[in-house]
């Protein structure tokens, strides 16, 4: 039968590796540094499984070397993670063109590791497990071949013992998962990705702000991304408005949020109790979401509420947080509006065509005239569209006289400023609308495409009713611009859910704002460093270098030991009278010697040393010793 | 690690290892022994297991039921030997730790002297330079024809050699040359050699050598008297005495 050599298997097992590790991390580095530690890394497999040659190992430390030292050149205290992965890559393909040993295999193995754990900063998706699975096992694989290797390099096994030894090894990390995941459990979790402490370089999603630019939501709305998953019962669709700001001033193309204090204290909504649990992925903002109308959040600290029942905390929401939210679900905010100019106010440089569109649906009837205005947008001649937005300085005149296309945002600031214009107090409100329930897992995935602006109306005696004036988007638009949630990336989703919900642990954070307070002040003196830096390492270069410069010429001028015992040799038969000439070989110059004596004695060096010479067995250190001592002992006995 | 720790114990846990000698072990000449693991773990195979035996590594790479290695060891001096203890030991799974056991043996094996050619030539020393036997004319009726006589009477049919008889019209027969020799009865402690293992090697190569020439051999050593004989158990009797032998 077959066998198969141990180093062989070692050999492909780590080139898997490798392989997997430029999968893994080729997104986060730069493509530069990528094409060369791949090309590297090719060449190492040509060298292994093609076409053997070797490469003097000291020439390789010394690129790797200068590969460090440029790549540290650019590191700043903000980004110390991707100049690292970047020359650990480089590190990697050089480790794997050198002639390997079993500390070299060692060192390939922990070099990985470091790019996988580095490389988890940038993507903690669901991908990253089966990554993680696959890298667990070819690893544990490869450390049990390499024991194999280590004992015994010449050794080779038939293939079904091979396999056999695979198939049976494979039990350590199949245990050692449920143990990991015990500890993982034990032992304090963090809502970063693993090691997120130098500074993230994860971008931010965008979100509202108390500044609303026009065209802002629909920034919001191309990005697919999830901005929030609740975990809650399954509500009629007419119901999904997910409060987060009310916007009250509005100038030109834009809103803003200001504070208004209501003088009346009763403010009350009624309806059905909804209980929801969020958890919020990172944004841009500081405000928290909850079903229309949210009247209470719990659960996380330092929340202030408005009047208006929105929320917000005075920090940047830059960790994924989980809070609890009560709401009561109604269209009606019951207010007696005491501050009402407000919500009348506005823009100086409105046109006369808007203030003469107005007054078309003007009607004693308050709630008559705004539902005129709600049915003129959402059932007229407006168009929903994402393209082509208005931009010009009075983008309202510009949608509603001209391109007559747009988003949620032109809808919602016609309806606020028509009504505005005929005295009924108005206001603009950003959340989301909608989202997808996963029945997997009970809980809606809310997406940024959801976001969305409508409209709070202000009738005496009844208070702020909701009206939502944009029509519904058409079903091409849903095609073209919000990628179709399938059943399976439902099903991977429920598995982020439940990493989210079961595995962060949320109180964490304040020990790890603590951290990055202390981080905070380190990062002060990095200018000054990095000037520093940059002298600093040019000199590195430039001394290494020289150093290897000298050392290769030292280490050329050097003769080999083959060379250094022929030389003893030659001197030593000059010295007993017998000269071998330079082209002659040692069995010639054996014959020629009548001195039965010296003969003998030389024999043996001779057939010592050509077993070396003819096998091209390479004389190292030792041999060299034995050599030495062997001509040592040739002499005439007098 | 902790479960690579336990992987490793319980890889070298349960494994029952069997050691056979050869009948003859001669000191200073390699002689293989036979090392047989089993592993009593009903479905979980053994890796990478390492035997130590008088400081010689063998390496078992993988097997499930049972594995068996020779090894060559070579002991440089006669006598009683005993194999008091095996080392198993097994860096398995990853090299992390060695764990290692030791089985407890009690095998007792004796080795010869180391034999050494050169007995005959120191006993015909004196005698004759040629150091050759002579070439063995002993009458028999097993070995090779010497010579064709005239027939006696009473020789069984089967030794009249036809072909002669019928060239000289006399009835002839084949004459035959026996196996065993002359019985040899070495007095060992007459024999005059200075250096005891010199002598004792000499005696060894001598008896082994005659055996094979089918040459009964005995011995007197120690007062005891071992008739000549040619049996295996025979043999080992006359080594085991000279492997044990003391000056007294």
């Amino acid at each position: 039968m077959k066998k198969y050599s141990i180093e062989n298997v070692l050999k492909i097992l780590s080139y898997s590796i490798g392989f997997e590790i430029f999968l893994f991390s080729f997104r986060n580095v730069s493509i530069l540094y990528l094409s060369i530690s791949l090309i590297i890394f090719i060449f190492a497999i040509y060298k292994d499984f093609i076409k053997y040659f070797s490469i003097n190992r000291n020439l390789l430390n010394f690129i790797a070397i200068i590969f460090i030292v440029l790549i540290f050149m650019r590191i700043t205290l903000s980004d110390i993670i991707t100049p690292a992965l970047e020359s650990l890559l480089v590190l990697l393909s050089i480790k794997f063109i050198e002639d390997k040993e079993t500390r070299d295999y060692l060192q390939i193995f922990l070099i990985s590791i470091l790019i996988f754990t580095g490389a988890t900063i940038f993507s903690f998706e669901i991908s990253f497990i089966v990554y993680f699975l696959i890298f667990i096992f070819l690893l544990n694989l490869t450390i049990v071949f390499l024991t194999y290797f280590s004992q015994d390099k010449k050794l080779s096994l038939k293939f079904n013992e091979i396999t056999k030894i695979i198939y049976k090894t494979t039990l350590i990390p199949l245990i050692s998962f449920p143990v990991t995941v015990f500890l993982f459990f034990a032992l304090p979790r963090t809502p970063y990705p693993l090691f997120n402490f130098f500074g993230s370089t994860l971008t931010a999603r965008s979100g509202f702000t108390e500044n609303v630019k026009l065209g802002t939501v629909s920034d919001i709305q191309e990005d697919n991304s999830i901005i929030f998953r609740v975990s809650t019962e399954k509500i009629d669709d007419d119901y999904l408005y997910w409060r987060g700001i009310t916007l009250e001033y509005f100038e030109g193309n834009e809103w803003s949020d200001i504070d208004i204090t209501s003088n009346d204290k009763k403010i009350k909504v009624e309806g059905r109790i909804v209980n929801q649990t969020i958890y919020l992925e990172p944004y841009a903002g500081n405000y928290l979401f909850g079903l229309d109308k949210p009247v209470n959040i719990t659960n996380f600290r330092n929340i202030y509420k408005k009047d208006d029942f929105t929320f917000y905390t005075k920090e940047i929401l830059s960790n994924k947080i989980r809070y609890e939210v009560k709401s009561i679900m109604t269209d009606i905010i019951e207010e007696k509006l005491t501050q009402d100019k407000y919500y009348l106010e506005l823009p100086e440089n409105l046109s006369k065509e808007i203030r003469n569109l107005s007054l078309n649906f003007n009607d004693e009837n308050k709630l008559d005239a705004v539902r005129k205005v709600e049915n003129f947008l959402k059932n007229g001649e407006y168009k929903y569209s994402l393209k082509n937005l208005p931009t010009s300085k009075n983008p309202i005149d510009e949608f509603l006289f001209k391109t007559k296309e747009g988003n949620c945002e032109y809808f919602a600031t016609s309806m606020a400023i028509i009504l505005r214009v005929l005295g009924i107090p108005s206001r603009v409100v950003a959340g989301y609308r909608g989202g997808v329930y996963n029945d997997l897992g009970n809980y809606y995935i809310v997406r940024q495409s959801d976001a969305h602006l409508w409209v709070e109306v202000y009738i005496d005696n009844i208070g702020w009713i909701r009206f939502d004036p944009t029509p519904s988007i058409p079903s091409e638009e849903l095609i073209l611009n919000r990628k179709k949630l399938t059943k399976f990336s439902l099903f991977l989703d429920t598995i982020n859910y439940y990493y989210n919900t079961l595995i962060i642990n949320y109180d964490l954070e304040k020990q790890i704002s603590l951290f990055n307070k202390i981080r905070e002040g380190f990062k002060k003196p990095e200018i000054k460093i990095s000037v520093n830096l940059k002298k600093l390492s040019s000199s590195i270069i430039i001394t290494f270098s020289f150093i290897f410069l000298l050392f290769f010429i030292i280490k050329s001028k050097k003769r080999s030991y083959e060379e250094r015992i022929l030389n003893i040799f030659n001197k030593k038969m000059e010295k007993l009278g017998i000269k071998k000439k330079k082209n002659e070989g040692l069995e010639e110059f054996l014959q020629k010697i009548e001195n039965q004596e010296i003969k003998e004695s030389i024999k043996n060096f001779v057939i010592k040393f050509e077993e070396f010479y003819y096998k091209d067995k390479k004389i190292n250190k030792e041999d060299y010793i034995i050599f030495k001592k062997l001509l040592s002992e040739v002499r005439i006995s007098s | 690690m902790a479960i690579s720790g336990f992987f490793g114990r319980f890889n070298i846990t349960r494994i029952k290892c069997n050691v056979e000698f050869p009948n003859e072990i001669y000191a200073n000449n390699d002689f293989p022994i036979s090392i047989n693991l089993n592993n009593e773990k009903p479905s979980y195979p053994v890796f990478l297991i390492k035997i130590k035996i008088y400081n010689k590594l063998i390496l078992f790479p993988f097997f499930e039921k049972e594995d068996k290695k020779l090894v060559n060891i070579n002991i440089p001096k006669r006598g009683k030997y005993v194999l008091d203890k095996i080392e198993i030991s097994s860096p398995f799974p990853f090299n992390f730790f060695v764990r290692y056991y030791v089985f407890k043996k009690n095998i007792e094996f004796i080795v010869f002297p180391e034999p050494k050619r050169g007995f005959m030539e120191y006993l015909f020393d004196r005698k004759s330079k040629k150091g050759e036997f002579e070439i063995n004319t002993k009458k028999g009726y097993e070995g090779e024809m010497i010579s064709i006589k005239d027939y006696i009477l009473g020789t069984p049919l089967k030794y009249i050699d036809w072909k002669s008889t019928a060239k000289t019209g006399i009835l002839k027969i084949k004459e035959l040359s026996s196996f065993i020799d002359r019985p040899i009865i070495i007095d060992f402690d007459s024999i005059f050699i200075k250096n005891l293992e010199e002598k004792i090697s000499l005696v060894t190569f001598f008896i082994l050598d005659s055996i094979k020439r089918n040459i009964p051999v005995g011995l007197k050593i120690n007062k005891k008297i071992f008739k000549p004989e040619m049996s295996l158990i025979h043999k080992i009797n006359l080594l085991t005495e000279l492997a044990l032998y003391e000056k007294v």
